[in-house]
């Protein structure tokens, strides 16, 4: 495997588990803004 | 662009719209009843929490061009192209400090205009506004063009038809609700997005997996592959500092500094960089399969909805047209709020009516949202495609007012007319090497030469600001 090759891969895969990471933990903030009372 | 590119059938096309659009006014009279009185208007009441907080930063930032833009900068640019694009985040990420400096020392502020008339006086405050609301109606009309071209390319809905439409749903929405409506829509719309990205990348990832996609780039072109792609490497830089600009001086991000409750704003500003990041890389690569999928691309900003297209069918389609329209609403419902707040705030209330009271606020507010979205209708119609470029003036303009900003926040010594100085010759000199030199050193310049210039005033500055003269209702009492 080339040097880009792992590069592209890599890169391609952590950003869509970011993305995905990112909106679990979007929807479980909220829960915990809202058994806080702090969602407004 | 022709209506053989639709992607979607136009009768899924109207569903979807007329679906999404009731559902944003209903959520906007809903969250409406909350607003009682000017801050809660303006302001949602100054109590948004962290998971609000981060949504609607994150859902503003990112426009139908992050969606669009981001896979074309992809095909063009290769892999650096996206990650050019995600240096935007670093506004985000540079604004958080900003963002808790703001709230402290401002408890009671509702706009950047406020913070720049306190702290530099009127001459800068005005020049500061010419730029703001410029910056603000530009992207605005972009944003109103963008989405009739998208529904348009997507399902064959009339330019006219879909790009009215979307302004209408903004426009109701913003008005009833104000940002009480913006932030709670722009969190759903958050979530559509960002699980709309995913499954598109996964899908892709079904048919071509990275091998056949690295294969096809390096064979057909090896230039994007390439990881020192000089121009990739300069849009690098100029896209950061547009991005800095923006947002270090749009009453966009300023009145959500205000609307996040004490402690949030810091925190929530850095969680949206973070979870903005990837956006660009997620939303790109998949320009980049098209070669390995053997589509055939005409129109490079097309790429990323006829890739999903291809590979998920009538869902991919569905789910593209459900992102393209929440990143559209998501931006241009700030930007209705934000540009009302300015234009009431330090306008009619600073300079027209200081007298006026909340009741008469909260109406001239809600005509200015009805007389922005008209304004921004009716230069939209005609569809002047070069107006869109308009928006990239701006990047000079709004690079120049970074350091003034920031530098007026932090530093006493930072002075009134090296501000004012710094945003005029910032400006100017960053317009002259747009025209001159290209559009990707426009914001590096402006930034540049407002930066020495404010460096070279507080240096020599005998001025020493004391920043409770910011705090504004303490003057007043």
């Amino acid at each position: 495997m080339l040097f880009s090759e792992l590069f592209i891969t890599i890169l391609i895969s952590l950003a869509l588990l970011f993305v995905g990471i990112s909106s679990i933990l979007l929807i479980v903030m909220l829960i915990k803004d809202y058994k806080e009372g702090k969602v407004w | 662009m022709d209506h053989q590119s639709a992607i979607l059938d136009t009768t899924i096309g109207w569903f979807l719209l007329g679906g999404l659009g009731l559902l944003w006014i209903y959520l906007g009279f809903y969250w409406g009843k909350k607003a009682k009185s000017m801050d809660g208007y303006m302001l949602a009441g100054r109590n948004v929490g962290l998971a609000l907080g981060t949504a609607t930063a994150m859902a503003t930032w990112i426009t139908s061009n992050t969606t669009m833009l981001a896979p074309q900068f992809a095909l063009e640019l290769g892999i650096w192209g996206m990650i050019a694009y995600s240096t935007a985040s670093f506004g985000l990420l540079l604004f958080a400090p900003l963002a808790k400096r703001i709230r402290a020392l401002m408890p009671k502020g509702y706009t950047s205009g406020d913070f720049i008339r306190l702290r530099y006086g009127k001459p800068a405050w005005i020049i500061f506004l010419i730029i703001s609301i410029f910056y603000g109606f530009t992207w605005l009309i972009s944003m109103g063009m963008a989405g009739g071209i998208l529904m348009y390319a997507l399902a064959g809905i009339p330019y006219e038809i879909g790009m009215t439409a979307i302004l209408f749903v903004c426009v109701i929405y913003t008005l009833y609700g104000g940002l009480y409506a913006v932030i709670g829509t722009d969190y759903i719309q958050s979530l559509i997005i960002l699980i709309g990205i995913v499954v598109v990348g996964v899908g892709v990832l079904w048919h071509a997996d990275f091998s056949q996609i690295h294969t096809d780039l390096f064979t057909k072109k090896p230039e994007l592959v390439n990881v020192l792609l000089p121009a990739a490497i300069m849009a690098i830089f100029n896209n950061l500092l547009f991005g800095v600009g923006e947002i270090f001086h749009s009453n966009v991000w300023w009145s959500r500094a205000f609307a996040m409750r004490d402690g949030i704003g810091q925190k929530a500003y850095t969680y949206a960089g973070y979870f903005w990041f990837p956006v660009p890389i997620a939303a790109g690569f998949i320009a980049l399969a098209s070669g390995a999928l053997g589509i055939n691309v005409t129109s490079p900003d097309m790429v990323g909805p006829l890739v999903a297209a291809n590979v998920l069918g009538k869902i991919g389609s569905i789910v593209v047209f459900a992102v393209f329209f929440c990143s559209l609403a998501s931006s241009i419902d700030s930007l209705l709020a934000a540009t009302s707040d300015l234009i009431t705030e330090d306008i009619y209330r600073k300079l027209i009516n200081p007298k006026a009271n909340e009741k008469k606020l909260r109406s001239v507010s809600a005509w200015i949202i009805v007389g922005l979205g008209v304004l921004t209708w009716a230069v939209c119609m005609p569809r002047i495609g070069t107006l869109a470029t308009v928006l990239f003036f701006a990047g000079p303009m709004v690079g120049s007012t970074i350091w003034p900003i920031a530098s007026g926040l932090f530093w006493k010594k930072a002075s009134a007319t090296g501000a004012l100085v710094a945003m005029i010759t910032g400006s100017a000199i960053g317009l002259l090497a747009y025209f001159q030199l290209g559009w990707y050193t426009a914001s590096l310049i402006g930034a540049a030469v407002s930066m020495l210039i404010t460096i070279l005033f507080t240096a020599f500055s005998k001025e020493t600001f004391n920043f409770k003269q910011l705090n504004e209702t303490e003057i007043g009492e």
